[in-house]
C-alpha cells in the first residue's frame, strides 16, 4: 500500500514536470532529427511570422529598414543573372536597344572609311574643327570639303617581320611593337595653323596652288599656301585644310622634318602632311606605310581597334609606339586577311 | 537467307543505336543541368576567376598568358568585371542599355549602347566588337543544349579533386576542340574550372578557376555605373564589320 502511495507521488511529480516544459523545448528536441537542408530554409522563412511576441518589442518594430527591404522582399522572379536556365536549343537574341542620353563612343565600321559620309557624328575634335567620319569635311557647318586622297596610304618599302594585330577580317601591319601613349596634338611654331583655323585675310607672302578637283577632273581647286599652312577660300575668309595631294610649293618651313621612307628615301614631314623634294621646290605627297613620325597635328581622332588605339585621319591609321624612349607614331598598313 | 539479312540489319542498327547513346553520358547532362538550373536561379553574383590562355606569338609557339578577372553580375541588365593580365588593367561596367570599357592603362574609355540583358550584351559586344568576357560561356541558359550542340561526345569521368575541393569532372569532345569541366561538389554545383583545348590552332589551352563565389549578395546599383577618372578621354571605336 504504502509501495503505491510512492508510485502515484512519483508519477504525479513526473507529471508535473512534464506540464513545466515548455512547446518550444520539445518541438527543438524533435527539430533535432529533422536535420538537412530544409530544415534551416524553412526555419528562416517562417521565423518573423511565427515570432508574435517579436512585433510587441519596441525596438524591433521601430526598425523600417528591415520590414521595407525592396531587394529581398520585392525581388521579381525575372531578376535571374542570365534569365533562368533553358533547356530549349534555341538562343536567340533579342537586341532591345536604350536610346540614352549619356554621352557615348562614335561607332565606326570599317566601310565608313571609304564613303563620303556628311551626315555621320558629330564628334567634335579640336577648337573649331569638326571631324566626321571619313575626315573629309574639315568644317561641316561652312561646307568645305577636303580630298580623302590625302588620307591615303602606300605601302611600305621593306617587309614586315612583325605578324599584324588582327582584327574585324583585317591586319594591321607595324614594324614597331604597340606602345600606347596619349595623343597630343602638336603645333609647329609660331606660323602653323591647324586645321579649320579661320583667318579674314592672308599675308601678301601667300600664294595660290591649284589641284584638280577630286571629284571633277576638269575643275581645280585652289588652294592658298602660307608658310605649311594650306587654305581654302570661305565667304568670310580662309580656312586652314589639309595639305592636298600633288600641291607643288616652292618652300616648307624650317621646322619641317626629314622622315625615313625607305633605306634611300626620305620624306619631308610638316603639319601632318609628307612632302618630296624635287626641282621645283616641294610637292606633297601620300604618306608611306611604316614611316614613323614624332608628332601628330589636330585633327586626328583616337580609335579603338580591338584591344589596341590608334590615332585615325581619314584613311590613316597611326599607331603609337616607342622609339628609343621616346613616344612616337608609325602609320599602319592595312590589308584585309 | 532473306529473314536472317534482315536479323543482321537489325544487328548492326541496335548496334549502331547503343553506340550513339554511350557518346552522351546522361550523368554528364544531369550535372550540367543542375548547374545551370542553379546559376539561372541566381539574381546577383560575384566571384574571382584566374585565367591561363595560350597566344600565338611571334615565334608562331603558343605563349602561355594569365590573368585575374573579379566579376559581379546583377539580374538582369548590369555587369562589371575589372581584368588584370597581358591585355592591361581593363574594366567594364554595364548598366541597363550603356556598356562602358575603361582601360586603366591608357586613362580612355569607350561608351556604347548595349541590348537590355547580360547574356544578349555579352553576344552583341562579341559579335560587334570582340569584346571578351571571360567564362561567360557557363552562364548561357542554354549551356547543356549548347554543349550538346557543339561536342560529339559529352562524358562523365568520375570524382576529381582541384585546389582541394572535390569536384565532378565532365568532358566533351569534337574534332575541332574539347571542352573539360570541373563542378564543385556540394550543395551549390557551381563551375570550379573549365578547360578549352582548340585542336584546329595548335592545341590552344584556355582554362579558367573559379574562387570566391558570393551567391545573391546585394549589390549596390551605383557600382554599375561608370564615373570618368580626371582626364579620362572617351574615344571612338571600330566594329568588326
Amino acid at each position: 500500500m504504502i509501495i503505491s502511495k510512492h508510485i502515484k507521488f512519483t508519477i504525479g511529480i513526473l507529471f508535473t514536470i512534464l506540464l513545466m516544459l515548455s512547446p518550444d523545448q520539445l518541438e527543438a528536441q524533435r527539430m533535432r532529427h529533422g536535420g538537412g537542408a530544409s530544415r534551416g530554409a524553412s526555419k528562416n522563412v517562417s521565423r518573423p511570422t511565427s515570432r508574435p511576441k517579436t512585433t510587441s518589442r519596441p525596438k524591433t518594430t521601430s526598425r523600417p529598414k528591415t520590414t521595407s527591404r525592396p531587394k529581398t522582399a520585392t525581388r521579381p522572379s525575372n531578376k535571374s543573372i542570365n534569365g533562368g536556365h533553358k533547356k530549349s536549343t534555341n538562343r536567340t537574341s533579342t537586341s532591345n536597344r536604350k536610346t540614352s542620353k549619356r554621352k557615348t563612343s562614335s561607332v565606326k565600321n570599317k566601310s565608313t572609311n571609304k564613303s563620303v559620309s556628311r551626315k555621320g557624328n558629330t564628334t567634335k575634335v579640336g577648337n573649331k574643327t569638326r571631324v566626321g567620319n571619313t575626315n573629309i569635311n574639315i568644317d561641316r557647318s561652312k561646307n568645305i570639303n577636303v580630298n580623302r586622297r590625302n588620307t591615303s596610304v602606300r605601302g611600305s618599302y621593306r617587309p614586315y617581320n612583325r605578324p599584324p594585330y588582327r582584327y574585324g577580317g583585317r591586319g594591321y601591319y607595324c614594324h614597331r611593337p604597340y606602345f600606347y601613349h596619349p595623343y597630343t596634338p602638336f603645333f609647329w611654331g609660331s606660323y602653323y595653323h591647324p586645321w579649320g583655323y579661320f583667318v579674314t585675310t592672308l599675308a601678301t607672302t601667300a600664294i595660290i596652288v591649284a589641284i584638280v578637283s577630286d571629284n571633277d577632273d576638269d575643275k581645280k581647286e585652289e588652294y592658298h599656301y602660307e608658310e605649311g599652312t594650306y587654305y581654302l577660300k570661305t565667304a568670310d575668309g580662309f580656312e586652314a585644310v589639309q595639305a592636298p595631294l600633288g600641291a607643288q610649293v616652292p618652300s616648307i618651313p624650317n621646322e619641317a622634318e626629314q622622315v625615313e621612307v625607305s633605306d634611300t628615301v626620305n620624306n619631308y614631314y610638316y603639319g601632318g602632311a609628307f612632302y618630296e623634294k624635287n626641282s621645283e621646290g616641294y610637292i606633297v605627297v601620300p604618306a608611306t606605310a611604316g614611316t614613323i613620325v614624332p608628332n601628330l597635328p589636330e585633327g586626328g581622332e583616337e580609335i579603338k581597334i580591338g584591344d589596341q588605339t590608334y590615332v585615325q585621319f581619314g584613311d590613316t591609321y597611326y599607331q603609337p609606339i616607342q622609339v628609343d624612349g621616346k613616344d612616337m607614331y608609325e602609320i599602319a598598313e592595312i590589308k584585309e586577311d | 537467307m532473306k529473314k536472317s539479312y534482315l536479323l543482321v540489319l537489325m544487328f548492326l542498327t541496335t548496334i549502331g543505336y547503343a553506340q550513339k547513346i554511350e557518346k552522351i553520358d546522361t550523368v554528364a547532362i544531369d550535372l550540367l543541368d543542375k548547374m545551370s538550373a542553379i546559376i539561372g536561379e541566381l539574381s546577383s553574383v560575384t566571384f574571382e576567376l584566374e585565367t591561363e590562355s595560350d597566344v600565338m606569338n611571334e615565334l608562331l609557339d603558343n605563349e602561355r598568358h594569365f590573368g585575374t578577372h573579379d566579376i559581379q553580375m546583377d539580374g538582369p541588365d548590369k555587369m562589371a568585371f575589372h581584368s588584370r593580365g597581358y591585355k592591361g588593367n581593363r574594366a567594364m561596367w554595364y548598366n541597363s542599355g550603356l556598356l562602358t570599357y575603361y582601360s586603366f592603362d591608357e586613362n580612355n574609355y569607350i561608351t556604347v549602347d548595349a541590348p537590355d540583358n547580360v547574356i544578349t550584351m555579352v553576344d552583341s559586344m562579341h559579335a560587334k566588337y570582340d569584346f571578351k568576357f571571360p567564362a561567360m560561356d557557363l552562364f548561357y541558359p542554354t549551356l547543356t543544349d549548347d554543349i550538346l550542340d557543339n561536342f560529339e561526345t559529352v562524358k562523365y569521368l568520375g570524382l576529381k579533386v582541384v585546389d582541394g575541393q572535390q569536384c565532378f569532372h565532365i568532358m566533351g569532345s569534337s574534332k575541332t576542340m574539347s571542352f573539360q569541366l570541373w563542378i564543385e561538389n556540394n550543395t551549390t554545383f557551381l563551375p570550379k574550372r573549365y578547360l578549352f583545348i582548340d585542336k584546329e590552332k595548335s592545341y590552344q589551352q584556355h582554362q579558367g578557376t573559379f574562387t570566391n563565389w558570393q551567391l545573391n549578395p546585394v549589390l549596390p546599383p551605383s557600382m554599375f555605373d561608370f564615373v570618368p577618372p580626371k582626364k579620362a578621354k572617351l574615344i571612338s571605336i571600330l566594329s568588326k564589320s
